[in-house]
């Protein structure tokens, strides 16, 4: 008797188990396998923009690369055209990568532009000649799933011929000691004087 | 009850309840929690320069390098003297 009653109790947990295990399985198993692709996958496109930027490398080589890594790493990559715009005079440069899929009438683009004036020059206690400069600095970030671009205001970097006090938003007072290349923390040079 | 049969049942017992334990629910489908991880994601991009500005803004942003299973994820660049090194971003709601 008491032997068929640990058989019984023996069958009814392994029961249960298989039961258990079935219901966390089957819980797994349903659920609904969601993709999205969306803002991080257009992002890592402006990011190759702003280092074509940074580098001086064209934008095209840099796509090269990155499809390849990208399908190696199962990043999927939006279908995408690209054209670049740059500019620059006297008083500043503007650079502008968009890209476009017009049949499916996707746009993004990454674009950065530097403004700055000449207020005057100081000589420091060594004679040496410092050009100060007012400077505004911005990177604009435009997502297709977002309405408007998001501006951001990086901070030029001080080195040892330049030194950089904040002036408000976006705007920075530079002094610098040429010749002297003032860049942000991605390497872009954001004022450059021979 | 043998004792044979009391140690199948306590194997047994131990066994369900470890794999209960491990259990991980996987993501539910919710596509705004998988938004909000892409947008994360888009943001540690916009705002690193390299690893480690990357790995300080992760832990900022409340999210990890290491996703865990039941992580929503979304792809982050970062570009290194004209190489793209790829990380996957993990976040929960």
């Amino acid at each position: 008797m008491t032997r068929r009653r640990g058989q019984a109790a023996l069958f009814a947990v392994a029961l249960l188990s298989l039961a258990v295990l079935a219901y966390l399985y089957a819980v797994s198993a349903a659920r609904v396998s969601i993709v999205y692709h969306g803002e991080a996958e257009w992002m890592v496109l402006l990011a190759t923009a702003r280092h074509s930027l940074a580098t001086n490398t064209s934008l095209d080589t840099l796509m090269a690369r990155l499809k390849p890594v990208a399908a190696e790493q199962g990043v999927w990559l939006p279908p995408v055209q690209w054209i670049v715009y740059r500019s620059t005079n006297g008083s500043g440069w503007a650079y502008t990568a968009l890209f476009y899929n017009t049949s499916l009438g996707w746009e993004a683009y990454f674009a950065a532009s530097a403004r700055y004036t000449l207020l005057g020059t100081e000589y420091d206690g060594l004679g040496g000649l410092w050009l100060v400069y007012n400077l505004s600095y911005v990177h604009l970030y435009k997502l297709p799933q977002l309405a408007y671009p998001v501006a951001i205001y990086p901070e030029p970097l001080n080195t040892s011929c330049s030194r950089v006090y904040r002036a408000g938003e976006g705007e920075w007072l530079v002094k610098l000691r040429p010749p002297c290349v003032v860049r942000d923390k991605w390497g872009i040079a954001v004022l450059g004087v021979p | 009850m043998r004792s044979v049969e009391a140690a199948l049942i306590a194997l047994i017992v131990a066994f369900t309840v470890a794999a209960a334990l491990r259990y991980q629910p996987p993501p539910s489908p919710c596509l705004q929690c998988r938004r909000d991880a892409s947008i994360v994601a888009a943001w540690l991009t916009m705002w690193s320069a390299n690893q480690s500005d990357l790995e300080r803004l992760a832990a900022e942003a409340n999210a990890t390098l290491s996703p865990s299973p039941g992580d929503y994820t979304a792809p982050i660049v970062v570009w290194d003297n004209g190489t793209p090194l790829f990380y996957t971003v993990g976040w929960r709601p």
